[in-house]
C-alpha cells in the first residue's frame, strides 16, 4: 500500500476497478481520535462531577479524594481537547492541506446538494457529487458541533477561573468573571455548561451511527479512512 | 365637623401600614380604617414550583417572625404527603420555636412597643436613688438596678435630650405627651431595659441559630425532619442551648414580667388603654410540643368575650374574602380554593389633618371600595383576634394548669380582673405572660429530647417520595408569635398547584367584610378619644399593642 | 514576589487611609454632635481596651494587616459625622433584623441607631407626618452627605403602585429615586434590593426590581437573604475609611466580601474532595458531617463569606446546621438555583403544558432526547437494510 502520494488517485495492482484515495492524513486521524477520547472522558468525568454516582469505600476521614482526582481529569482533558480543537480550527480555516474541507462550504450554499443529500439519507436519490469531503448535513453538524465545544469551553473555563485562582486561571479571571455576570451567575454557566454535554452526546451518536451507515451502505470506507487514512472508491 | 386622621406610616412595626379614622367634635373615633399599603405576590410566586422550595420561599413573608412560616409551610407539605417526622425532629423545631416566640416578643415589647409607655424624655429628670429602690417593688431580683448604672443611662441618654436633631430615631416624637402614666423613676427603669433588651435579643436570636445555622431566616427545616443533626448531638452545643435559655428566662421573669407589672400599675386608669374591644371572639390553635401528646398552648375559641366556655377550632370554617382588598375576587372562599389576582384601585383625592393642624390635601381610602393589600378571614363568617392574648384566654378558660397558675398570679399581682384583659393593656400582658409560660415549662422539651436521643433514637428525618400521578393537600397550623396561621397547599403533578397562607396580622388587620363587620385593629380605635389629633399616641399604641407584621399580613 | 507586591499595595493603602482620616477630622462636625464615637463608648461602659479589641476585629475582618489597627479605630471615631437614611421598599425586615444582631451592642446601637440613624421605620420614635418630617429634614439638611440604605426591592409594574407610603400615597420607587440623589453614597442591603429579590422571582408580579435599576448613581450591592451583619458594617466602615466606594466584583459587590465562593472556604470541603457525601438528610453521612452536594448545596455557584464569618457571632451556618447553601446572595437564585435539595442537574424547568412538563430537568430532557434519537436510528438502519440506498 502506497500512501506517499498523498491527495493523488493511486492504483493498487490486481484491483482494477477500485481506486484507493488518501482522504485523512496521520495527523489528522490522530487528532479525530484525541478529540473522541477527551469526549467520552469528559462526558463520563462530567456527569459525576455533576452527580457523584460512585462512592470511596470510607471511614470517615477524607483521605482519598475521588471528587478531586474526578475533577483533574476533567480538567486535564479539557485542556488537551481545547488544545486540539484550536488546533483544528486554525487548520481548517489556514490549513493548505484543509482545502478539501472549505470546499465543502461550496456545497452548503448549492440547495440542489441540500435535496439530494437529503433524499439520499430518506432512501429515495442517488448521492450527491460533492466538491468537498463532506456533505452539507454533515458539514452543518459539524458546525453544530464547534459551537456546542466552543460554549463548553468558554463555560468550563468559567468554572475553572472559579476553581484554581493562580496561574492560568488567575491570568483569565477577570474577563472569565466579566462573562460569568453577562451569563448570570455561576449556576447559570454551569447549568450551560451541563446542557451542552447532552447536544454533545447526542452528536456523538449520530455521528457514530452515520460513520458506521456509510461504511456498510456508502461503499467508499470512511469508516477506514478515519482508521488508516484511506478512502475507496469506484473507478471512473 | 369631623375630621379626617391618616397615620401613615405606622412605624415600629414591620411593614407598611396605614391608619385612617375620622373624629367627631370631641375627637372621638366614629370611622376607622387599616390599610396596608405593600403587595408582593408571594402566593402567586408559589404556583409551580418544586414542593421543597416553597417553604424558603415562605420563610421570606417575614424577617421578623422568620421562622414561623418556614415551619408551617413545611408542616403544610408534611401534611400533605403523609409524613410523620421522627420525634426528635419535633422537640428540635420546638427548641427553635421557643427562641422565635422569646426572640419576638422581648424585642416588641421593648424596641416596638415601650416607647408608647415609657417616656424617654421624663426618664431623665429621674433620680438614681429612688429608681433603684423602686426595682424591687416588681421583682426580688431587678435586672437593672444600681445608682451608678441608672445615673449612666440618664447621663448617656440626656446628651440627645439635649439636642433634638440629635435624637436620631427618637427625634421629633410624642414625648410628653397627656397619656404617658409612668413616673421619671419607672421610666427610668424601663429605659434601662431597653438598652439591655438589645444584648438580649441577640442571645435569643444565637439561640436559634444552634440549630438553625442562622437567625434570621434559619436553613435547617426539611420536609421530613430537620438537618441540624450533628448540633443535636453535640453536648456542647446542647449545653450552649440550655445556659442561653436560662439567661433568657431570668430577663423574661426579671425584666419582662416586671415592667408590664408596673405598666398595669399606672395605665390601669388610662381610658384609652382599658378601652373595651371591638371584637371579643378570640382563636388559637394548639402548637410548641413540650413531649408526646404534650403541647404548651392550647386549640380553641371564645366568642363574644364569654370566659365561661371555649369551642373547638373546625378549619373548615375558615373562610377570606376581598371585599374591600384589592383583589379581583370579592367572594369568601375556603383556603384550599383562595385566589389572590391584584386588583388595585389606589385611594382617592381628599383632604385630612396635617401636620400642624391645618387642613391639607391626601390621597384617602375610599371606604365604600377597596382600601388594602390585607385580605378578610373569618371563623363561619365571624372576624376573630389571634395572637398571644387569644392563646392565653383559650388555655386559661380551658383549664390548662400552667397557664391558669400564670394569669392568676399576675392578676392578682396587677390588682385587676379577668374582664381587664380585653384591652390594649390586656393584649400586652397576654404577650408578656406566653412568654413567661414558655420561660417557665420550655426546658421540657429540651429535657425530653436529651432523654430520647439517651435511648439511643437519633433519627432526625425520614424519606419521603412525591408521587408526580397524585394529587394532594395539606395544611400546617398552629400558633406562631402574633397568634394562628395556616398554610394551605395543593399539589398536582409534583408541583404546587395552590398556595395560601392565612396569617395572624390578616385575621387582626383585615379590612371590613361584606357585611361591613370590623376586624379588631378597626374595631378596638371605634369610639376611643383622642387628646390632640396632631398627636395621634393612642392610635398608634392600640395598633403597636397588636404586633403588627404587615409583611405576614400581605405577603 | 506576591507577598511584596501585597506589602507595597498596602502601603498605598496605609497613605490613602491617613489622608482620608485626616480629611474626615477637618470636616465641620455635623450639628448638635458634641462628642465623638469614642467618648460615647466610654459613657456607654466601654473602655478603650475594648474599642481597640474590636477595630482589630474589623480590621482582620476586612482582611487589612493588623498594622491598620489604630487608623480603623481613628476613622470610627469620627464617623459619627456621617447621617443615614434607612428605606424599607418591598421586603420582610429580615435585612433589619440581621443589623440588630450585629455584635458588641453599644458600638452598633451608637453607630447606627444613636447617633445617626436619621430614618428607620422600624426602629424610629416618630410615626405618621412626624416621620416624614424626619426624613425630609434630614435630605435637607445632610444634603449630598447621608448615606442612604435600602431593604427591599423596588416595585415599577402598575405603574409603581404596588408600594405606597405617607398621606400622599407617594410610590416606593419615587421616595427612593428621591433619596439617592443627594445620597453621600447608596448602600443595596439585601437581595431584594441588590437584585430584586423574592418578589423579584418568577412570575414577578408586582414588576418588582434592583435598586440600580431606577436610578443612575452608583449603588453598592450588599447581598444575601438577609446579609450577615458583618458585611452591613463592613461596608460602611469601608466606605468611611477610603472616602470611596470599595472595591466591587462585577455585581457591584464589594470584594472584601464576595470574592471568594462559599464552597472555597467550605468546612466540609475536604468531603468534597474526598467523594463524600451526604446522600439523604439524618443519614449516616450527615452525622459525619460529609459534603452536602448532593442534597443540593449551592456554595459552588454562590459567592459570599458565610464560610469564614457565619451568622450570630459565629454561632453557625447553613451548612454547619447542616443544610447546605442555597445561594442567597446570587442574582435570581429563586429560579437559577434549581431545587433546593437536589443538585443543580435536577432544576426544574417551567414548562407550558400547565405543569405537565414542569418536571423536565436537564438530564430528563438529554435522556429523553437521546431515547427518541436512539429509536429514529434504528428505524432509519432497519429501513435501510431492507430498502439499500441509492447509488
Ligand atoms: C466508529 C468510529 C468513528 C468513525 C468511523 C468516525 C469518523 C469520522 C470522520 C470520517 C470524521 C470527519 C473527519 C474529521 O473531521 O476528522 C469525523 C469527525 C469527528 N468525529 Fe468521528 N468517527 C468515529 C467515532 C467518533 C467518536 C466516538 C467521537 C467522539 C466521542 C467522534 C468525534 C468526532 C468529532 C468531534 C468530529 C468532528 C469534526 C472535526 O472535529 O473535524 N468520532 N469522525
Ligand atoms: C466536551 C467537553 C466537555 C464536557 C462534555 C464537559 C462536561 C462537564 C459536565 C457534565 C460538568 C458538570 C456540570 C454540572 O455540574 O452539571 C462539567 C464541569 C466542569 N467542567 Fe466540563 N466539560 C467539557 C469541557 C470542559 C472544558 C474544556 C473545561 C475547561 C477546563 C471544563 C471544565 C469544567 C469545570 C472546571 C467543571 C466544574 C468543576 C468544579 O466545579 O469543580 N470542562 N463538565
Ligand atoms: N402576623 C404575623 Fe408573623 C407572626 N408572628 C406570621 O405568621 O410576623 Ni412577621
Ligand atoms: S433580602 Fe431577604 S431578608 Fe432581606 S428583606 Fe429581602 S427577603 Fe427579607
Ligand atoms: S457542603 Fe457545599 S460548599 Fe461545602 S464543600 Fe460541599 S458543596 Fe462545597
Ligand atoms: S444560602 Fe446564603 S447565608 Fe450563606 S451559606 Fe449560602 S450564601
Ligand atoms: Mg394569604
Amino acid at each position: 500500500m502506497k500512501t506517499n502520494n498523498k491527495n493523488a488517485p493511486d492504483h493498487v495492482a490486481g484491483e482494477q476497478d477500485i481506486e484507493q484515495e488518501m482522504e485523512f492524513s496521520a495527523n489528522y486521524r490522530w487528532q479525530h481520535w484525541v478529540r473522541a477520547v477527551s469526549i467520552v472522558v469528559l462526558t463520563v468525568t462530567g456527569f459525576y462531577i455533576a452527580e457523584p454516582f460512585v462512592a470511596p469505600i470510607s471511614d470517615g476521614t477524607p483521605t482519598n479524594f475521588m471528587q478531586a482526582i474526578f475533577r483533574s481529569v476533567h480538567i486535564v482533558f479539557g485542556f488537551l481537547l481545547t488544545a486540539v480543537i484550536i488546533g483544528k480550527s486554525y487548520l481548517f480555516v489556514f490549513g493548505r492541506k484543509h482545502k478539501m474541507e472549505r470546499d465543502a462550504l461550496k456545497d452548503i450554499i448549492n440547495p440542489k446538494i441540500w435535496i439530494q443529500q437529503i433524499g439520499y439519507y430518506l432512501l429515495i436519490c442517488k448521492h450527491p457529487k460533492l466538491s468537498g469531503v463532506y456533505n452539507p448535513l454533515q458539514f452543518m453538524a459539524y458546525v453544530g458541533f464547534y459551537i456546542m465545544i466552543f460554549v463548553l469551553i468558554i463555560t468550563g473555563f468559567i468554572l475553572y477561573a472559579n476553581v484554581y485562582h493562580e496561574g492560568f486561571g488567575g491570568l483569565i479571571y477577570e474577563p472569565m468573571r466579566y462573562l460569568e455576570e453577562m451569563m448570570g451567575g455561576l449556576a447559570i454557566v454551569r447549568q450551560v455548561h451541563h446542557i451542552t454535554t447532552w447536544g454533545v452526546i447526542l452528536f456523538v451518536f449520530g455521528h457514530v451511527y452515520m460513520a458506521v451507515y456509510n461504511a456498510v451502505f456508502g461503499k467508499e470506507g470512511a469508516m477506514d479512512a478515519i482508521f488508516s487514512g484511506m478512502k475507496w472508491h469506484k473507478k471512473h | 365637623m369631623s375630621k379626617r386622621v391618616i397615620v401613615d406610616p405606622i412605624t415600629r412595626i414591620e411593614g407598611h401600614l396605614r391608619i385612617e379614622v375620622v373624629v367627631n367634635d370631641d375627637n372621638i373615633v366614629e370611622e376607622a380604617y387599616a390599610s396596608s399599603t405593600l403587595w408582593r405576590g408571594l402566593e402567586v410566586i408559589a404556583k409551580g414550583r418544586d414542593p421543597r422550595n416553597v417553604p424558603l420561599l415562605m420563610q421570606r413573608i417575614c424577617g421578623v417572625c422568620t421562622y414561623s412560616h418556614y415551619l408551617k409551610s413545611t408542616m403544610a407539605m408534611e401534611d400533605a404527603l403523609g409524613i410523620k417526622i421522627p420525634y426528635n425532629a419535633e422537640l428540635v423545631r420546638s427548641l427553635m420555636d421557643q427562641a422565635l416566640f422569646l426572640h419576638d416578643h422581648i424585642v416588641h415589647f421593648y424596641h416596638l412597643h415601650a416607647l408608647d409607655w415609657v417616656d424617654i424624655v421624663s426618664a431623665l429628670s429621674a433620680d438614681p436613688v429612688k429608681a433603684s429602690e423602686l426595682a424591687f417593688k416588681y421583682t426580688d431580683f431587678p435586672i437593672a438596678t444600681g445608682t451608678d448604672d441608672f445615673a449612666r443611662v440618664i447621663d448617656t441618654v440626656g446628651k440627645f435630650a439635649k439636642h433634638p436633631q440629635g435624637l436620631g430615631p427618637f427625634a421629633n416624637a410624642y414625648w410628653g405627651h397627656s397619656t404617658y402614666r409612668l413616673t421619671p423613676e419607672q421610666n427610668l427603669i424601663a429605659l434601662s431595659h431597653y438598652l439591655k433588651a438589645l444584648e438580649m435579643q441577640r442571645i435569643v436570636a444565637q439561640m436559634q441559630a444552634i440549630f438553625g445555622g442562622k437567625n434570621p431566616h434559619p436553613q435547617s427545616l426539611v420536609v421530613g425532619g430537620v438537618t441540624c443533626v450533628m448540633d443535636m448531638l453535640d453536648p456542647a452545643r446542647m449545653g450552649e442551648f440550655m445556659v442561653k435559655f436560662k439567661k433568657l428566662a431570668d430577663f423574661v421573669n426579671n425584666a419582662y414580667y416586671a415592667d408590664v407589672l408596673m405598666a398595669a400599675e399606672m395605665y390601669k386608669t388610662e381610658p384609652s388603654v382599658m378601652k373595651p374591644m371591638g371584637v371579643k371572639n378570640f382563636m388559637a390553635f394548639e402548637s410548641m410540643m413540650l413531649g408526646r401528646k404534650d403541647y404548651l398552648f392550647d386549640s380553641g375559641i371564645i366568642m363574644n368575650g364569654d370566659l365561661t366556655k371555649t369551642f373547638d377550632v373546625d378549619i373548615s370554617k375558615i373562610t377570606e374574602e376581598a371585599t374591600h382588598s384589592w383583589y379581583a375576587d370579592d367572594e369568601a372562599l375556603h383556603p384550599y380554593d383562595g385566589k389572590t389576582n391584584p386588583n388595585h384601585t389606589g385611594f382617592v383625592d381628599g383632604e385630612s389633618i396635617g401636620p400642624d393642624g391645618n387642613v391639607v390635601h391626601t390621597k384617602n381610602i375610599d371606604p365604600e371600595g377597596k382600601y388594602s393589600w390585607i385580605k378578610s378571614p373569618r371563623y363561619d363568617g365571624h372576624p376573630m383576634e389571634v395572637g398571644p392574648l387569644a392563646s392565653t384566654l383559650v388555655s386559661y378558660v380551658k383549664g390548662n394548669k400552667r397557664v391558669v397558675k400564670i394569669v392568676n398570679d399576675f392578676l392578682e399581682k396587677a390588682g385587676v380582673p379577668a374582664a381587664a384583659l380585653f384591652s390594649t393593656l390586656g393584649r400586652t400582658a397576654g404577650r408578656m405572660l406566653q412568654a413567661k409560660l414558655i420561660a417557665d415549662h420550655g426546658l421540657t422539651a429540651f429535657n425530653n429530647l436529651i432523654e430520647n436521643i439517651k435511648s439511643g433514637d437519633t433519627d432526625t428525618c425520614v424519606p419521603y417520595v412525591i408521587d408526580k400521578d397524585k394529587e394532594y393537600k395539606g395544611v400546617g397550623i398552629g400558633d406562631v408569635p402574633r397568634g394562628m396561621l395556616s398554610h394551605w397547599v395543593r399539589i398536582k403533578n409534583g408541583v404546587v398547584e395552590n398556595y395560601q397562607a392565612v396569617v395572624p396580622s390578616t385575621w387582626n388587620a383585615g379590612p371590613m367584610d361584606a357585611k361591613g363587620q370590623r376586624g379588631p385593629y378597626e374595631g378596638d380605635l371605634m369610639g376611643l378619644k383622642i387628646a390632640d389629633i396632631t398627636q395621634p399616641l393612642e392610635i398608634i399604641r392600640i395598633i403597636h399593642s397588636y404586633d403588627p407584621c404587615i409583611a405576614c399580613a400581605v405577603h | 514576589m506576591l507577598a511584596e507586591s501585597k506589602d507595597a499595595t498596602y502601603d498605598s493603602l496605609q497613605k490613602a487611609f491617613e489622608q482620608r482620616v485626616e480629611q474626615l477630622k477637618r470636616l465641620p462636625a455635623m450639628e448638635n454632635k458634641d462628642k465623638s464615637i469614642e467618648e460615647a463608648i466610654e459613657e456607654a461602659g466601654f473602655s478603650r481596651r475594648d474599642f481597640m479589641k474590636w477595630s482589630a476585629s474589623i480590621t482582620a475582618m476586612l482582611s487589612l494587616p493588623a498594622t491598620f489597627t489604630p487608623l480603623v479605630a481613628e476613622a470610627v471615631k469620627v464617623a459619627d459625622r456621617l447621617p443615614i437614611i434607612w428605606l424599607h421598599m418591598a421586603e420582610c425586615t429580615g435585612c433589619s433584623e440581621a443589623l440588630l444582631r450585629s455584635a458588641n451592642p453599644s458600638i452598633d446601637s451608637l453607630i447606627f441607631d444613636y447617633i445617626s440613624l436619621e430614618y428607620h421605620e422600624t426602629l424610629m420614635a416618630a410615626s405618621g407626618w412626624q416621620a416624614e418630617q424626619n426624613l425630609e429634614n434630614a435630605m435637607h439638611k445632610y444634603k449630598g452627605r447621608y448615606i442612604l440604605m435600602v431593604e427591599g426591592g423596588i416595585p415599577t409594574g402598575n405603574e409603581g403602585s404596588y408600594l405606597t407610603i405617607g398621606g400622599h400615597g407617594k410610590k416606593g420607587k419615587d421616595i427612593a429615586l428621591d433619596t439617592s440623589k443627594d445620597a453621600a453614597a447608596i448602600f443595596a442591603i439585601g437581595t431584594c434590593s441588590s437584585f430584586g429579590g423574592v418578589q423579584a422571582a418568577a412570575p414577578n408580579p408586582t414588576g418588582a426590581v434592583a435598586l440600580s435599576e431606577i436610578t443612575n448613581r452608583p449603588v453598592i450591592n450588599v447581598p444575601g437573604c438577609p446579609p450577615s451583619e458583618k458585611n452591613i458594617v463592613g461596608t460602611l466602615l469601608h466606605y468611611l475609611l477610603y472616602g470611596t466606594l470599595p472595591a466591587l466584583d462585577a455585581y457591584n459587590r464589594p470584594k472584601w466580601a464576595y470574592r471568594l465562593r462559599i464552597h472555597d472556604l467550605c468546612e466540609r470541603r475536604g468531603h468534597f474532595d474526598a467523594g463524600e457525601f451526604v446522600e439523604q438528610f439524618g443519614d449516616q453521612g450527615a452525622k459525619d458531617g460529609f459534603c452536602l452536594y448532593k442534597v443540593g448545596c449551592k456554595g459552588p455557584y454562590t459567592f459570599n463569606n458565610c464560610s469564614k464569618q457565619k451568622f450570630n457571632q459565629g454561632t453557625s451556618w447553613p451548612i454547619q446546621a447542616g443544610f447546605g447553601c442555597m445561594g442567597c446572595s446570587e442574582p435570581n437564585f429563586w429560579d437559577t438555583m434549581g431545587t433546593v435539595n437536589e443538585p443543580l442537574k435536577d432544576r426544574l424547568y417551567h414548562t407550558v403544558f400547565g405543569g405537565l412538563g414542569a418536571d423536565a430537568t436537564a438530564d430528563k430532557i438529554g435522556i429523553g432526547i437521546l431515547t427518541a434519537t436512539a429509536v429514529g436510528i434504528a428505524a432509519h438502519a432497519a429501513i435501510s437494510a431492507v430498502k439499500p440506498p441509492k447509488e
